[in-house]
């Protein structure tokens, strides 16, 4: 489980993130929601120690992060985390000789699925094909947490549908994810819980299942309500 | 490993190359010249504890160096950061800083301003040596409690010094007098002498003993600078100019040379025949008696003044073969009771040692220098100074 | 350990093209300098000779012998030198900021690395290092096919003997004599590179903030390296040096210790992507 607590940052005059807390369970799709700015990647950033906070704590399965960490929880943010000149193929090797986590065999399959060429630069991909790349060096890792920042932004249809499928696949499962995103209507049935963040702070947290049962709400439902009402 | 050949390939590289220089002991010691001595003549035992401290000039590039009887050695060879912090300590101040390193700390290492017996070592400075008031520090090293004691005397202000520089140290009957050449804004000098007295720690007396006015008189210092005990004489020599224009070379008009005696503050003349006038410049103190030296291509007369009898005694004739080099003056060194002069021969450099006492020669020999592909063929030796080491 | 090696071994490869440029550039420069250099020294000999009627002993009493240090102080040279300094130098930032700036954030995979993360640090200060060593060698090297051209190409009567190159201001501190000096000048060398990454770090860790942080850091840094020095300059005489050096030494310790131990301190809890 990861456990964000009491999490305070400051960025320039900026009160960024206020006494933000929620948790994401293992085997839990959770999805950080807000408008543009809100901090979600900020949250994201924090819990990776890309980015310093203030105060608060975070911990990953009960403890703080730590080099080995890395072979437990990953970032797939929205910027592609290899050398543009590299090769996918060089990128896999590269990944392979640092993390004992990376599965070659995952990491084969999703290439095929994602249908890219391992021969082919990086810097010379498509946006989506990048971002399927991100996505691969994220799924082809055996962590146990994956956070994914706007796994959908900016991509075609098509392939906002091809990575849709790796949601519901054998690679997702068991694993926690945190992700965000604004096209909440197109994953809204994946996701397990909802953490909706407004100025720094987290407004609500709910299981997306117990709302739609007790309350007949969609996530969107619930969204209307705590911003417009 | 086969995709870590980049790194490997510079990394041995570096290794092989930097090892091979460092173990070949850099370029430069390994294609040194050196130079020794040879024996032509003589006692050997002159040159056992000789150290020169000499350079030799190749092209355009200055070595120093020290040549014994074991060889020669570059002062240099230590480490480089030494030499920017400060300046290399003179030879023989080693064995001070050694025996009494808390003593010589913050001293400057010239002998001039030191004096030693065998009870005491004594310093003493000017401390704000452009200020107009000078203040004399003066250091008392008791050698055997190793104890050390320090006070300061004000000199009486003056107006226009520009630098202050001490010449000589002369301690006797609990009297520190000190010769101290000052020179003022206008370009004069003044040569004094201070009188310290010891156990009233109060200066008695200033007294200025030669003047000297630019363009009109100068005043140069005879005395062994490298001397630390007691010299009981201060040997000066004035000469006076005709008052030229400044871009003409000055006549001398007269050259006078004064003795002025430590320890009753008298100041005599010294009568030189005229034969012997242009070599004044050369003149040596050395153990209660003015020497004149005068080269030839025989070798050297010594021409001798007695300061107690106050006469001129029969010349002393030291024979040995020189190339008179008008370019290069011979070194000659007076210390010890001995004579030493280095010349350039014909096929390098002599090294003459002559008791000044007899007259005879102690020693000949020669300079060798090895390596020799590495020398211009126009090489100069010069010697600085010759030590004796114990 | 492991991972550092791998982490040296992957910033020397991404460099490594460029090097060769560079090293491709150095040598072409200096064969083509002391090539012109001697022959012009040759040319103008014949030429004054001829003219003259002079003799060789007279041509070298008017013009002066030919030493390496001609060719040493001429542009060509000069030139290869200064652009392999300003190369080291600019990639000194570079190492650092190429991971963060433009459509790069391979700083991301650099972070999330399972290893320490000061060993990016070390690798990358030690890929610095071994860049710089390799253009020394390189220089090394060169100077040693120079001495054989100009020993081809002017006779020897118009030679002065300089022992190479190691008598000449600046390559006394590039090429000191003794191995423990070589150890002494780039362990400095290593110390400036060190602090200067601290002082990237530290921007990169507060932006604005932090350039103001990296410039007073480093003037601290130089203030404690060099107070052996300052101290030697208002007491002079008063340390002797062999204590002036072992206050250096303590006080480069004292630097590289801090500098590290910053750095290790920022990576993990204040640097942002």
């Amino acid at each position: 489980m990861i456990e964000v607590k009491n999490v305070h940052k400051k960025y320039g005059r900026k009160q960024v993130l206020k006494d933000l807390s929620f948790t994401a369970k293992k085997g839990e799709i959770t999805c950080l929601i807000g408008i543009n700015g809100v901090g979600k990647t900020t949250i994201m950033k924090a819990i990776m120690a890309l980015t310093p906070i203030n105060s608060g704590e975070i911990l990953i399965d009960g403890e703080k992060i730590r080099k080995d960490s890395f072979e437990k929880i990953t970032f797939i943010p929205d910027t592609i985390t290899m050398l543009p000149q590299m090769k996918i193929g060089e990128a896999f090797t590269f990944m392979a000789d640092f993390y004992k986590s990376w599965n070659p065999q995952r990491a084969e399959e999703l290439l095929q699925f994602f249908k890219l060429d391992p021969t082919e630069k990086i810097a010379n991909l498509s946006k989506g094909s990048m971002a399927k790349v991100n996505m691969l060096l994220g799924l082809a890792l055996d962590v146990d947490y994956l956070l994914m920042d706007e796994p959908f932004s900016g991509i075609d249809m098509f392939s906002r549908e091809q990575i849709a499928e790796v949601f519901t696949s054998h690679l997702i499962e068991e694993r926690g994810v945190i992700l965000t995103t604004h096209e909440i209507s197109d994953i809204e049935h994946l996701i397990d819980k909802a953490v909706l963040i407004d100025n720094g702070e987290v407004i609500m947290e709910f299981s997306v299942e117990e709302v739609r049962e007790n309350e007949g709400k969609s996530v969107v439902d619930v969204m209307r309500e705590v911003y417009r009402g | 490993m086969k995709k870590y050949w980049r790194t490997i390939v510079i990394s041995l590289v570096i290794v092989a190359t930097i090892s091979t220089y460092y173990i070949q002991g850099a370029m430069s010691s390994k294609n040194d010249v050196t130079f020794k001595f040879k024996t032509t003549s003589g006692n050997k035992e002159e040159i056992e504890n000789l150290i020169l401290q000499a350079s030799y000039n190749n092209g355009d590039i200055y070595h120093p160096l020290y040549i014994s009887k074991d060889g020669s050695t570059n002062p240099r060879s230590r480490f480089i950061i030494e030499d920017l912090i400060a300046d290399p300590v003179p030879l023989e101040f080693e064995k001070y800083i050694q025996d009494y390193r808390k003593f010589m700390r913050g001293k400057v290492f010239d002998p001039s301003n030191y004096f030693e017996d065998e009870a005491r070592l004594i310093y003493t400075d000017f401390s704000g040596k452009n200020r107009q008031v000078l203040t004399l520090q003066i250091d008392i090293l008791d050698k055997q409690t190793n104890d050390s004691t320090s006070f300061e005397i004000t000199t009486p202000t003056q107006a226009n010094i520009s630098w202050i520089q001490v010449n000589d140290v002369f301690v006797k009957n609990g009297e520190i007098k000190i010769l101290v050449t000052s020179y003022l804004y206008n370009d004069e000098e003044e040569l004094h002498v201070y009188t310290v007295n010891e156990n009233k720690k109060e200066l008695e007396d200033g007294s200025i003993i030669a003047k000297s006015e630019p363009g009109m008189s100068s005043i140069r210092i005879y005395n062994d600078s490298n001397k630390i005990q007691n010299e009981n004489y201060y040997l000066y020599k004035v000469d006076k100019y005709k008052n030229k224009s400044e871009d003409a070379e000055s006549e001398i008009i007269s050259s006078q040379a004064y003795l002025h005696n430590n320890l009753n503050n008298e100041v005599e003349e010294i009568d030189i025949a005229n034969k012997l006038k242009s070599a004044m410049n050369s003149m040596i103190l050395h153990g209660g008696e003015v020497f004149i030296p005068v080269h030839s291509a025989n070798g050297l007369e010594l021409n001798r003044y007695n300061i107690k009898k106050k006469q001129w005694g029969e010349p002393l004739h030291f024979n040995y073969p020189t190339k008179a080099n008008n370019e290069e003056e011979p070194f000659l060194q007076l210390s010890g009771g001995k004579l030493y002069s280095v010349n350039r021969v014909s096929d390098g450099y002599s090294l003459f040692i002559g008791d000044l006492r007899t007259g005879k020669s102690l020693y000949e020999g020669k300079i060798i220098d090895e390596n020799r592909e590495n020398l211009n063929k126009d090489y100069s030796l010069t010697i600085d100074q010759i030590y004796s080491i114990y | 350990m492991k991972n550092y090696l791998k982490l040296v071994n992957f910033e020397i490869s991404r460099f490594f093209k460029l090097y060769l440029i560079l090293i491709g550039l150095t040598i072409v420069c200096q064969l083509i300098g002391v090539i012109r250099v001697s022959k012009g020294y040759m040319d103008l000999a014949e030429k004054v000779m001829d003219k003259n009627q002079l003799s060789v002993s007279r041509f070298i009493e008017q013009y002066g012998t030919f030493s390496v240090q001609r060719f040493v102080y001429s542009e060509w040279f000069l030139m290869s030198i200064y652009i392999g300094i300003a190369m080291l130098m600019i990639y000194v930032f570079i190492i650092w900021y190429r991971d963060w700036l433009g459509k790069n954030s391979f700083i991301y995979r650099l972070l999330m690395l399972p290893t320490e993360r000061i060993t990016i640090y070390f690798a990358k200060l030690t890929a610095i290092m071994l860049l710089l060593l390799g253009l020394i060698t390189l220089q090394r090297l060169l100077v040693l096919i120079e001495i054989q051209i100009v020993n081809s190409i002017v006779p020897s009567d118009f030679r002065t003997y300089s022992y190479g190159i190691s008598n000449i201001d600046i390559f006394v501190l590039l090429y000191p004599n003794t191995f423990t000096e070589f150890i002494l000048n780039y362990g400095i060398g290593l110390i400036f590179v060190a602090v200067l990454f601290t002082a990237i770090l530290f921007e990169r860790s507060y932006r604005l903030k932090g350039i103001f942080f990296a410039i007073v850091y480093g003037v601290l840094s130089l203030g404690v390296f060099f107070a052996p020095l300052l101290l030697n300059g208002f007491y002079p005489r008063y340390f002797y040096p062999l204590e002036i050096i072992l206050m250096g030494m303590v006080t480069s310790f004292i630097v590289l210790g801090s500098t590290i131990w910053i750095a290790n301190h920022l990576l993990k809890h204040k640097i942002m992507v």
